[in-house]
This record gives structure tokens, C-alpha cells and sequence, in this order.
């Protein structure tokens, strides 16, 4: 039985406000999404054409584009393979490693395996590779995605004493078991693993036959911010990227925003260039950026202005967020009836953003906000303040400013006041 | 209060306007029970929407399994359970796997509020493609008949010890706390105005 009578709004209403969800799905693919027009070049933000221009020029080199989650990281890696691919000479391969394997195990030798498989997938459908290289793919994907084999199996009634060497015998039965004992000296970059080394001089054959055409490959790996700890990020990257950087490829990755802090800093140096993605500037009396972001989905067709400037102020400058608080006033004026988008529809979506956000917060997390909306300041220093970063619930506003996202703060106040 | 409260009928209205072929991502807090939910949720799926739902238990899954099982489904909703059987290790590794999590279904992860906090402390990435779209499944009244209504908020009133002016008190003043049987609460007194 319907437990309402009539929620079915009439098709061309529905039609308008599902056009709108489309513009404003925050779990939209990048790669649709630029596709289809919607997202907005604006110089002074994006570095698309710093990451490009990086790979074009320097043979070989590694930049990391870092940022907070929702700040538009994959698009500015897909509009660098973009740029990159206008150029005949080169063959930019963008490769999402987190949908290719489980990186939340630490897995050396993932991303020369995908690159691997993905330069023979450029090479077999542009060029005709040699039997040779089809032998190297066939390696290739053996170690890639395993493969099965026979060992043998000692007999259980198989019995040692047929061997034994007298000579063996010291104060006692027994038999020696190798040890190692390190060195003093330990070498200053950690060596590789064998089997990436292996993996690697797979993938070398395969380049040197684009080399040897005069193409240079850049590999775009997207998907490592997720590793969202530095040091979980470093040991799943960390021999693949120096086993690449011998191959004379050149590489674009997206790394976690922890690596700007604390011990992250160290693996920065390992890059040749790091590109920082901070949240945009919210004030669109300051910049129009977000603004326009809104404007290139088409919000004008259902909000108006003044309500674009609270959403962007709300979203605190991360892009993702904007997007979902737009559709959230999206929902929430359709539940309502309503034809557009409306004042109360806009102020309930920021609710409901900052309510997300205090959900699973901790008595020690809130403490920190709470100071940080007294004006006592905030400092990345612990394990509690990283994970407010991170989480973005705390934004960068520079280098050493921050603040608590508007939409939390909003409803923190709310529950502060309520609770005087 | 702060939770976002919607009842069934409203959530699957969302559904409906999410664009076909994208998936969606929703996460339903609160202590109904599983059953209830599974039935009105596809109750109002089929009324409204002509929609499919599958359900997963995902205790004992892995997170490759669960992808795996995402994989073969075809359903237009897929209703995941079972989350407080996980480990915050488990979040973690489905939050640095989302991208496998994309299989064009809407996807819904029902649990209480105490795994919703756990879940979405440890994975970051999938909070953010929740944005919003995180709700207290609310009651529908007009569904329910007088003596049913009467019934469960007697219960409520037995169990927490306190009135409904109580209750309308606290929501009013904004120091009622966050829990789902609350906002439950208030939307039987049709003060649901309260819970937002």
C-alpha cells in the first residue's frame, strides 16, 4: 500500500530538477564531467598547465599535486593529460591505481605494473610491437595479475638421516639456519625489491621501444591521495616511482594533503615539483571563481544569485562541497514542491552539511573547534588536529591560517547557543 | 537536534531524481529495524519509482568481496547492513577502494549512529561523496494508526523518562541530543519542525 498519496511531481518539474542534479552530482566521474562542459578554467587556480608544462619540458620528472579531499585534484590531473596529449611526440596515460588494485594493502610494484600494462595497451592498438614485446606483455601480466605453477613436494615419510654428514654433528643434533646481520652502514636510498626491480626491467623494454620511435611517455597516477596517512602514501609509492624515474618517464601523481605536514614534508623533497591545491577563495566578493563554478552547471536556471553567494560562502572554498550543498538545496526544494530553489531550501542544505560533519566527532575534536571559534588558533601538531584537517572539517586558509568549515561552524554554534 | 531526518517515501523521491546510470551514495542512521526497512524501502522503490532493491549483509565480507558482490548486481538500490561487525581498518581500506564502489546503483549504508560516526571518521573520501545525503530515518505517521502511534510513544516515554513537553522543550532549545529515536519522537507528535 502507498504510504503517501501522490509524491510523483509532474514531469517537466521532475525533468528540470533531475537536468540539475546531473550539473551537481558530487560523485560525478572528473572525466564526465569535463566532458560534458561543466567545469570552470580559472588561471589563477588551476595548475593543470604547470603539471603539463613541467612534464613536457623535464624528461623524467616527478611532480606530486597535493590537496584536501573534494579539491578538485583529478580534474586538474585529467585537464594535464589533456594538454599533454595535444602534443604528437607524447603519450600521456592517466591510470585511477585505486581502481586497478587494493592499495589499502602496501603493495610495491602496483603502479610499474598497471603503467606496464597500460603503455601495452597504447602500443598494441597505435603501433605493431615486435614478437618480442608481445613475450614482455605476456611476462608482464604474469606478474602482474599472478599466475599458477608446480613445486614439488617432499614426502612426509621421507626421512633426513639417509643425508646426515657427520661432519654436521657439533654439540648436539641439528642443522644451520642462515641469519642476516646488518651492516653499520646502511645504503642512503633503500635498494629495490627484487621483484620490482623485475617488474621494472619489463616495463623498460616497452618504453625503450616508444623511446626508440621518439615518444615520450608521462604516467598520470591518480587514486594515491586516498592513501591518506604519509607514510601509508610513501610505502606503496615510494620503490615504484624510483624504479620509474629510471625509465625516463615522466610522472604526474596526486598525493594526501598530510604530506605539507609534519613528516610528510620529508617525502615532499623526493619530487622534483609539488603542486598544492588549497580550498578555493568562498568569497565571491573576493573571487569570482566559485561562483562561476556554479554558473558553468547552469545553477542560474534554479537559484538566484544572492543564494549562490551563501552556498559559496558555506562551502568554505572546497569544490566538492559546493557541489553538494547545490544539490542538497536541489532535494530539498524538490521534497518541498517548490518550483526553485529558495532561501530556507539553501540555509537547510547548509545544515545539513555542517550536521554531516558533527557526525562521529569526538568531546577532544569538538574541545579544538571549539577554540578555533573562539579565536584560539589551531596548530596540526597531533594526531586529533590532523585528523580535523584531513577530514575537512578544519580548512587551510594559507600557509599557517585556518578555520573550521563554515557549514560546521554554523551548526556548532547552533548547538553551543542551545545548550547555554 | 542534528540529524537530517526523512522519512522512506522522501528518501526514495531522492532516489528518483538521482540521474540513471550515475551512482549515488546515501546513508541511513538509526536503530529501525531491518526488516521494517528493507520492506518500505521496497514498498516505496516499486510504488514509486518502479525501482529494484538489493540487499547485502556485509558482515563477515571482506572489502574485495563486497565490491565483487557489487559488481554482479544490477539493481537500481543497493541497501548495505552489517557494518558494526567492521573494524575501523575495514573502513579505512573500502574508503581508499571507493572508486570500486562505483557500479551505477544508488548505494545505501544503513547502521546505527554509533558505527555512522566510525564509519565516517575512517573513511573521509566516501563522507565527502555523501556530502548531505546522510539521514535519521523518520516515521511516517500518515502509515501509522492512532493506537500504533500512541503505542510507540509510550515506549519512548517509558524508556527515556521523559514527556513529549519535554522532548518539544529540548528541541526547541536545541539541547536535545543527536539520536535517532528522538527525532522518531518528535515526528509522532508531528513536531517534526523540531528535528531539523
Amino acid at each position: 500500500m502507498p504510504t503517501q498519496p501522490s509524491t510523483a511531481a509532474p514531469p517537466d518539474r521532475r525533468q528540470r530538477f533531475r537536468t540539475f542534479m546531473r550539473r551537481f552530482n558530487p560523485a560525478a566521474p572528473a572525466k564526465a564531467t569535463i566532458g560534458e562542459g561543466l567545469i570552470c578554467q580559472y588561471a589563477e587556480r588551476s595548475v593543470f598547465k604547470k603539471l603539463a608544462a613541467g612534464a613536457d619540458l623535464t624528461l623524467g620528472s616527478q611532480q606530486l599535486l597535493v590537496g584536501g579531499i573534494g579539491s578538485g585534484k583529478t580534474t586538474e590531473l585529467m585537464l594535464a593529460q589533456q594538454e599533454l596529449a595535444g602534443n604528437t611526440q607524447m603519450v600521456p596515460l592517466y591510470i585511477d591505481v585505486s581502481a586497478e588494485t587494493d592499495l589499502s594493502t602496501v603493495n610495491s610494484g602496483a603502479l610499474l605494473a598497471s603503467l606496464g600494462m597500460h603503455i601495452w595497451r597504447a602500443v598494441a592498438s597505435n603501433l605493431n610491437p615486435p614478437v618480442s614485446l608481445s613475450a614482455t606483455y605476456k611476462a608482464l601480466t604474469k606478474a602482474a595479475y599472478g599466475y599458477q605453477e608446480q613445486v614439488w613436494v617432499e614426502q612426509p615419510d621421507y626421512d633426513p638421516s639417509d643425508d646426515y654428514d657427520p661432519s654436521d654433528y657439533r654439540d648436539g643434533p641439528g642443522y644451520y639456519h642462515t641469519i642476516k646481520v646488518s651492516g653499520k652502514l646502511k645504503p642512503p636510498f633503500p635498494a629495490f625489491r627484487r621483484d620490482v626491480k623485475e617488474l621494472a626491467d619489463l616495463v623498460s623494454s616497452m618504453t625503450t621501444f616508444l623511446k626508440e620511435r621518439g615518444i615520450e611517455l608521462v604516467a598520470v597516477f591518480d587514486g594515491l591521495d586516498r592513501l591518506i596517512k604519509a607514510d601509508q602514501f610513501w610505502s606503496v609509492a615510494e620503490q615504484d616511482l624510483r624504479a620509474i624515474r629510471l625509465l625516463e618517464v615522466s610522472v604526474l601523481a596526486t598525493g594526501p594533503l598530510s604530506i605539507m605536514y609534519g613528516q610528510g614534508r620529508q617525502i615532499k623533497d623526493y619530487f622534483d615539483e609539488v603542486h598544492y591545491l588549497p580550498p578555493a577563495v568562498a568569497d565571491p566578493r573576493v573571487s569570482p571563481f566559485l561562483l562561476e563554478v556554479l554558473r558553468v552547471r547552469g545553477a542560474e536556471d534554479l537559484i538566484r544569485p544572492e543564494q549562490m553567494q551563501k552556498l559559496c560562502l558555506a562551502s568554505g572554498g572546497v569544490l566538492r562541497d559546493l557541489i553538494s550543498l547545490a544539490r542538497s538545496a536541489g532535494e530539498n526544494a524538490y521534497l518541498d514542491d517548490a518550483d526553485d530553489i529558495e532561501v530556507r531550501h539553501v540555509d537547510r542544505a547548509i545544515e545539513q552539511l555542517g550536521n554531516s560533519y558533527l557526525l562521529g566527532l569526538g568531546t577532544q575534536q569538538k574541545l579544538i573547534l571549539q577554540n578555533m571559534l573562539e579565536g584560539k588558533g589551531f596548530k596540526p601538531s597531533d594526531a586529533e588536529s590532523m585528523e580535523l584537517l584531513i577530514t575537512r572539517r578544519v580548512l587551510e586558509q594559507s600557509e599557517s591560517g585556518y578555520e573550521v568549515h563554515p557549514a560546521l561552524a554554523a551548526v556548532l554554534a547552533q548547538v553551543t547557543n542551545g545548550s547555554e | 537536534m542534528t540529524s537530517n531526518s526523512a522519512p522512506i517515501f522522501e528518501i526514495v523521491r531522492l532516489i528518483d531524481l538521482q540521474p540513471t546510470g550515475e551512482t549515488g551514495f546515501c546513508m541511513l542512521v538509526g536503530p529501525l529495524a531491518k526488516l521494517h526497512l528493507i520492506q518500505e524501502l521496497q514498498e516505496e522503490l516499486s510504488i514509486q519509482i518502479e525501482g529494484s532493491l538489493a540487499v547485502i549483509d556485509v558482515k563477515g565480507e571482506t572489502v574485495l568481496s563486497l565490491v565483487e558482490q557489487l559488481r554482479t548486481k544490477s539493481e537500481a538500490v543497493i541497501l548495505m547492513y552489517g557494518f558494526d561487525s567492521w573494524n575501523d581498518g575495514v573502513f579505512a581500506s573500502l574508503d581508499i577502494n571507493r572508486s570500486m564502489l562505483e557500479n551505477g546503483s544508488f548505494l545505501v549504508f544503513s547502521l546505527d549512529l554509533r558505527t555512522a560516526g566510525r564509519f565516517l571518521d575512517n573513511a573521509p573520501n566516501i563522507r565527502s561523496f555523501l556530502g548531505a545525503n546522510i539521514f535519521t530515518v523518520a516515521p511516517d505517521p500518515s502509515a501509522m494508526s492512532a493506537n500504533e502511534i500512541a503505542d510507540r510513544l509510550a515506549q519512548l516515554r517509558n524508556y527515556y523518562k521523559l514527556s513529549d513537553a519535554e522532548i518539544i522543550h529540548q528541541a526547541a532549545n536545541r539541547s536535545l541530543a543527536p539520536d535517532p529515536h528522538f527525532i522518531e519522537w518528535l515526528v509522532l507528535l508531528e513536531r517534526s519542525d523540531l528535528a531539523r
